[in-house]
């Protein structure tokens, strides 16, 4: 039985939390039972986080939302409809609107400047080449948020986070043709963008 | 190529370069039409995939507890909301709890009786809340209308005194002084308002009250509370006329204290009252600046001369019980307002007796004493009776007071500016033995007999009186205390106004107030020298009087509250004596030391 006090009696099974399937645990979350919630949570807050982080690359950023992702998914679990056909697309695509939004605010579509830019964490000790991944990593954020909301959205999910076809089409509800000719189209203005940077 | 096949090669050419396949040979796979934009494209999915490479530093651990913490309080909160919404479906599985059940039950059964009246459900479920409210706010509203026009002695006193307490108490921090001097006011006031009522009555009794006030310091023998005077004694119901009890005090008294008061109202004094206890509720919050010891209690005899008291000198073979007899008063009597305590009355002593014993009823006080200033001008006609009695105090006293009025620089003549302290207290001037309210202020001046009279007479505000001792010279020393301290250098003193006056018998008096300020210095309380310009009309301030004195101040030092100086003391520097009338408010420029 979940722990926690579901008092819901749809879920028979006697699972622990862990194991449950996504449809078990999704059921008790909409009765906002603790210990589903707590499992789905562990479960996404990770990857959000991560996904958050590539399409920013902003650490302070990243957390922030992140949290806001799930206040917000606690805020619409209820909507079966929102998140009926993926949860983790849906939380994706909590996550893409809040970065978007939140680059439409500051006004900034283009280029960070290299001052602005975050500050860059990486593994790699050459500090030249350190800072050569930094800013292409910028420069293809910055690219990446020019694109149209769903062009960002299949390139972060299939580059960035490194999804098959199949699992964009399920997490953005389309067909897997619709998200083949999006990736096309997306890389395509990447390049674009990309070299109008260089040239 | 067809756009179609672009994207199919695409799609397939990614597959195989995030499979792990060189760029170069999966393009060379590809249709050499193709070959340059699948290159290209691949080059940005690799640059993708490179940046997708970069791990995310370390995170914080605290943040991400934070974001935990909060998410699980939120569903928490939600899942709370949910089950209330989803309760009344549950019901029939819920017990209601015992209690809440009944008043609910009690509560539907009100409310259904009014729908029975045929309004509208919802709206008169409600009825009965609305006039229950209603009800309470009327009885309450009664409650305190009324208790806004109780006067002490009254049942609804004491919710009145509540109220004002509770201002006191919710007042901010910086309000609070203010606050409380603010009630502290009111109290006098309602105090003064009853006293007068109760003279209008000619079989009142004296009324027994409660109040809650701040120890500002020592008159003399009188307690400063508020804006009261009390005094340390009290006439007990039942007792006889010359059956007096002494305050009991439980606490220590340092200025600025919170006392709760147990009083008695006089019949017609308005601002002095009969003290039965006294009880220190919270100490003052700061370090009283007292330097010197005020006496905390009254243990401190001091003589005090009361209204239609004079300076009597004793003569040979005289006793007291002698003179209690000439006096109509009694021996007990004597002895408590002269503070004699061993049986010894030496003659060419000084003691104050009721001014009985002249064989001639003194005019009625003037009333206003009582009140204000106005008194001040009978005052000294009132004392000029008195004068034939000089001959008993060192005579100095009429001397000394011509002097005075001329130190006053005519503003003797002003005297009639009383001590505005005097104005109010002093205390009913019937002479109750409350000693204390001598109205001293009025002495001032012009009466040079008046004068000295004035002195004995107005001792209230001086306190002081006490360093009576230099009484005789005293005409100055009535206000001994207050005037010696004050101006004794400058003599003038004029702004003491009545006080001054006695002091300004000065240039005579320079010599005794300079004994008188000796006195007063000695007098424990150096408020003598302050309160006595304080005059009660200061609020509790008398202390500050002392300021005026610095010359002599230095004893008067009067530990009194730090209330502000008194205005009425022209501060000896004030030399100048201002135009008599210069009461006290105005005087007191407060140089006050």
């Amino acid at each position: 039985m979940f722990k926690g006090r579901s008092q819901s009696s749809r879920t028979s099974e006697v699972t622990p939390v862990a194991e449950a399937s996504e449809e078990a645990l999704l059921a008790a979350a909409m009765q906002y039972d603790e210990a589903a919630l707590g499992e789905l949570y562990d479960r996404y807050e990770a990857k959000i986080y991560t996904y958050i982080y590539r399409r920013t690359g902003d650490e302070a950023l990243a957390e922030d939302f992140t949290a806001q992702v799930f206040l917000r998914m606690l805020e619409s679990i209820r909507d079966q409809k929102a998140w009926h056909s993926s949860f983790s697309g849906w939380l994706y695509r909590i996550a893409h609107n809040l970065v978007i939004d939140h680059y439409r605010r500051k006004g900034r579509q283009g280029t960070v400047d290299i001052d602005e830019a975050a500050p860059t964490a990486s593994e790699e000790h050459d500090p030249e080449v350190t800072v050569a991944q930094s800013l292409d990593a910028e420069r293809l954020r910055a690219a990446i948020r020019r694109l149209t909301d769903e062009q960002a959205e299949v390139v972060s999910l299939r580059f960035l986070e490194g999804y098959s076809i199949s699992e964009v089409a399920t997490m953005m509800n389309r067909t897997e043709g619709a998200i083949k000719a999006l990736q096309y189209r997306a890389v395509a203005t990447l390049r674009t963008l990309l070299y109008d940077q260089l040239h | 190529m067809t756009p179609d096949s672009m994207e199919d090669y695409f799609a397939e050419a990614v597959e195989r370069l995030l499979r792990g396949e060189a760029l170069d040979e999966i393009v060379a796979d590809y249709p050499v039409a193709a070959r340059a934009e699948l290159h290209a494209l691949l080059a940005v999915v690799e640059l993708a995939d490179q940046v997708a490479a970069v791990k995310p530093p370390q995170r914080q651990p605290v943040k991400r507890i934070a974001a935990r913490v909060e998410f699980s309080r939120l569903a928490a909160a939600k899942r709370a909301e949910l089950h209330a919404t989803q309760a009344p479906v549950a019901a029939p599985e819920i017990k209601a709890p015992a209690p809440l059940g009944r008043v609910a039950a009690f509560w539907r059964s009100l409310t259904t009786g009014w729908s029975s009246l045929g309004a509208p459900a919802p709206v008169m479920r409600l009825a009965p809340l609305t006039l229950l409210l209603l009800a309470l706010y009327l009885s309450m509203f009664t409650v305190v209308a009324t208790a806004q026009a109780a006067l002490p002695g009254d049942l609804a006193y004491p919710v009145k005194s509540w109220i004002r307490e509770q201002r006191v108490a919710t007042a901010p921090a910086e309000q609070k002084a203010a606050e409380r001097w603010r009630a502290d006011q009111e109290q006098a006031q309602d105090v003064a308002a009853r006293a007068e009522q109760l003279q209008s009555e000619p079989d009142a009794a004296p009324l027994a009250a409660v109040s809650i006030l701040q120890f500002r310091g020592f008159d003399g023998e009188q307690l400063l509370l508020g804006d009261l005077k009390v005094i340390p004694w009290y006439r007990p119901e039942g007792g006889g006329e010359d059956v007096w009890l002494p305050i009991t005090i439980d606490g220590e008294l340092q200025p600025g204290a919170i006392v709760m008061l147990r009083y008695q109202i006089v019949p017609g004094a308005s601002d002095v009252v009969q003290g039965i206890a006294l009880s220190v509720m919270q100490a003052p919050p700061m370090p009283t600046p007292a330097p010197t010891a005020t006496p905390t209690t009254a243990r401190h005899c001091q003589r005090i001369q009361a209204p239609n008291w004079v300076a009597y000198v004793v003569r040979a073979g005289e006793t007291l019980s002698g003179i209690a007899a000439r006096a109509q008063t009694s021996v007990e009597e004597l002895r408590r307002v002269n503070c004699l305590t061993d049986g010894v009355l030496r003659a060419s002593t000084t003691i104050f007796v009721p001014n009985t014993i002249l064989g001639a009823l003194p005019p009625a006080p003037p009333p206003a004493v009582v009140t204000a200033i106005a008194t001040q001008a009978p005052l000294p006609t009132a004392t000029p009776p008195a004068p034939t009695f000089t001959p008993s105090p060192p005579t100095s006293a009429p001397t000394i007071t011509p002097d005075a009025t001329e130190a006053q620089g005519g503003g003797a003549e002003a005297t009639p500016t009383p001590l505005p302290a005097d104005g109010a207290p002093t205390v009913a001037p019937t002479a109750d033995v409350t000693i204390a309210v001598t109205p001293e202020h009025t002495t001032a001046p012009t009466a040079t007999p008046a004068a000295s009279e004035t002195i004995a007479v107005t001792p209230a505000a001086s306190e002081t009186v006490a360093p009576m001792t230099a009484t005789p010279n005293a005409t100055g020393t009535l206000s001994p205390g207050e005037t010696a301290t004050e101006p004794l250098a400058t003599v003038t003193a004029p702004p003491a106004t009545a006080t001054s006056a006695a002091t300004a018998s000065a240039p005579p008096a320079p010599a005794t107030t300079e004994s008188a300020v000796t006195a007063t210095a000695a007098a424990p309380d150096g408020t003598a020298t302050g309160a006595a310009v304080a005059p009660a009309a200061q609020n509790t301030v008398a202390p500050a009087p002392t300021a005026t004195l610095p010359a002599v101040a230095p004893p008067t030092a009067t530990p009194v509250p730090p209330t502000p100086v008194p205005p009425t003391l022209a501060p000896p520097t004030a030399t100048p004596p201002p135009p008599a009338a210069a009461p006290t408010e105005e005087v007191a420029p407060a140089e006050a030391p």
